[in-house]
């Protein structure tokens, strides 16, 4: 039967699915219309938040479109739109207290804020383009001693540096100590973006007693969130499904003073009627969980109706700080279009009969 | 070399047709993909008339490879996968013009 | 990294572990910290306070990791 799942109902014991027969439009549509078509008309995109809040996050709703697409750009974002982070510490001197690899493993955790489309991959080893040049790699410095004379101490200390609480004068390093050495003609090519640097410069990398120093010099390289999760862009990505919640009949007086005080994310308000008394209304059904508080109580799920829109998909994004969501958003239909598009030229070369790898010059 | 090199793992065949396939109904094997492509692709080709049965499957999550299986009315799997995949390409490109209209620029610095 | 078949490699490993030109080590002490310069037969002791844990000083070769 033609027609599809419109509605997550939230009972007290389990969630059932609201099935609709297609309407004779829908049946039409899809025998007329192609894939694409229908999409068209059912897509909808808009912003709910966004510049309102922090400019690293993006909140948006995504209509009209399957579980599964949502769920691709989800899991594109998290793991599959590139970014440029440290890949390789060369360590000339460590006397810290932090071992050579935890301390390469906390550089190589720290955001770069360098746009990944002004660089290229560095291809597999042994293969082409695997050499680090300048427009694969950029190259960051870390050079900082807690000296063991604090009459050597410089005033005011370096960047990055400060010492720790307490009369022990452990110094704290910070990102904001490392220094971005430009080759080649990056310093014309990043003039625009203030030249590369961490996108915090107050994440602690290590501490340093008196006498011991740290020198290290890090490559940073394009990759993917697939292979390492320091290369994904944001710190989330994810989407769940609009809330409907319903009174199926009035509630009024005390009941709808009850229900405000039920719900943890106050999700009702009462109405004032003038003399006739109060009532409760749902006035923010975008802010509830499905926590089922409200109909949890005996004779409840006769008065308030929890259910979600199966294809209206509230969708969040925090980026990490080097990309702006929405370009992470569009990178990431990028993403999946590429795919298809390697995909049909595979198809095709499949059907062809020639090996798609040694057709390639 | 670095003391803790590390290699991923990449699929030497990118696409495939798994033996036994038959021109209506076909399993094909995709390298380096995974649920990302394998479960939006079967939706769409879910919704073209002439497919009688999709799914897809990542047969161990260690292995790079994705499984779909595909099933028609009577045309070659082989043109329907086509078809999907242009979908799904036709799919972005509207996508792309939506956010593209609907999503505010951020503003240049944080306030 | 020099092959470690050729002589070379092994006459590097020879370099850094004999710091000093009369032959020996230097050792960092574990209770004071000093520095000690202990030869092939002396006795595995700190000449500034007698403590007889010593450590080996870090490489001043270079280390190459992966940020991972």
């Amino acid at each position: 039967m033609l027609g599809r799942v419109t509605k997550y109902r939230v009972k007290n014991d389990a969630p059932s699915e609201v099935f609709e027969a297609a309407s004779e439009q829908e049946r039409k549509d899809r025998l007329l219309l192609s894939y694409a078509e229908r999409v068209e008309k059912t897509l909808d995109v808009k912003a709910v938040q966004s510049g309102g809040g922090h400019t690293n996050e993006l909140v948006f709703d995504l209509v009209g479109v399957d579980a599964s697409i949502a769920n691709a750009l989800r899991r594109i974002l998290l793991a599959e739109v590139a970014t440029v982070a440290i890949e390789h510490v060369y360590m000339f001197m460590n006397s810290s207290i932090i071992h050579d690899e935890i301390l390469a493993h906390r550089l190589g955790l720290i955001p770069i804020m360098a746009n990944p489309r002004m660089f290229e991959f560095v291809g597999e080893e042994g293969g082409e383009q695997d050499e680090p040049t300048e427009f694969n790699t950029c190259v960051f410095k870390l050079e900082v001693k807690n000296p063991a004379d604090p009459a050597d101490m410089p005033d005011p200390m370096p960047t990055g540096t400060s010492y720790a609480a307490g009369p022990r004068r452990t110094m704290n390093v910070f990102s904001g100590a490392m220094e971005w050495c430009p080759h080649g003609d990056q310093v014309e090519r990043f003039e625009g973006e203030g030249g590369l640097r961490p996108v915090h410069d107050d994440i602690l990398i290590a501490k340093l007693r008196p006498g011991q120093e740290i020198v290290a010099e890090m490559h940073c390289r394009k990759g993917i969130g697939k292979d390492h999760a320091k290369f994904s862009p944001v710190a989330t990505a994810s989407y769940r499904l609009l809330p409907v919640v319903t009174l199926k009949e009035e509630v009024e007086g005390q009941e709808a003073e009850e229900l405000v005080a039920k719900c943890p994310l106050n999700v009702f308000d009462i109405e004032d009627l003038g003399g006739a008394g109060k009532r409760a209304k749902v006035a923010r059904p975008r802010d509830c969980t499905m926590c089922r508080e409200c109909i949890r109580e005996p004779g409840w799920s006769d008065k308030v109706s929890l259910s979600r829109v199966a294809d209206h998909f509230i969708f969040g994004i925090e980026s990490v700080g080097m990309l702006p969501p929405k370009e992470l958003l569009k990178d990431s239909i990028q993403v999946l279009r590429q795919k298809c598009d390697s995909m049909i030229a595979e198809v095709e070369a499949f059907e062809s009969g020639v090996d798609f790898d040694e057709a390639m010059p | 070399m670095a003391v803790n090199e590390h290699r991923p793992t990449v699929a030497d065949i990118k696409f495939q047709v798994k033996e036994g396939s038959s021109l209506s109904s076909a399993t094909f094997i995709f390298g380096d993909e995974d649920h990302t492509l394998g479960n939006a692709l079967r939706h769409v080709l879910m919704q073209n008339k002439e497919v009688d049965f999709c799914g897809y499957s990542v047969p161990h999550p260690s292995e790079p490879k994705m499984n779909l299986r595909l099933q028609t009315t009577g045309r070659p799997a082989l043109e329907l996968l086509k078809e999907g995949l242009r979908d799904l390409r036709d799919l972005c490109n509207i996508l792309e013009e939506r956010v593209e209209r609907e999503i505010p620029d951020a503003e240049d610095e944080e306030s | 990294m020099a092959d470690p078949v050729n002589g070379a490699a092994v006459g590097d490993e020879m370099e850094e572990e004999q710091d000093n030109p009369t032959g020996g080590v230097t050792y960092l002490c574990g209770d004071c910290g000093s520095d000690n310069l202990i030869k092939a037969k002396d006795p595995i002791q700190c000449r500034q306070c007698g403590y007889r844990i010593m450590y080996k000083k870090r490489t001043k070769r270079l280390i190459q990791f992966e940020a991972r």
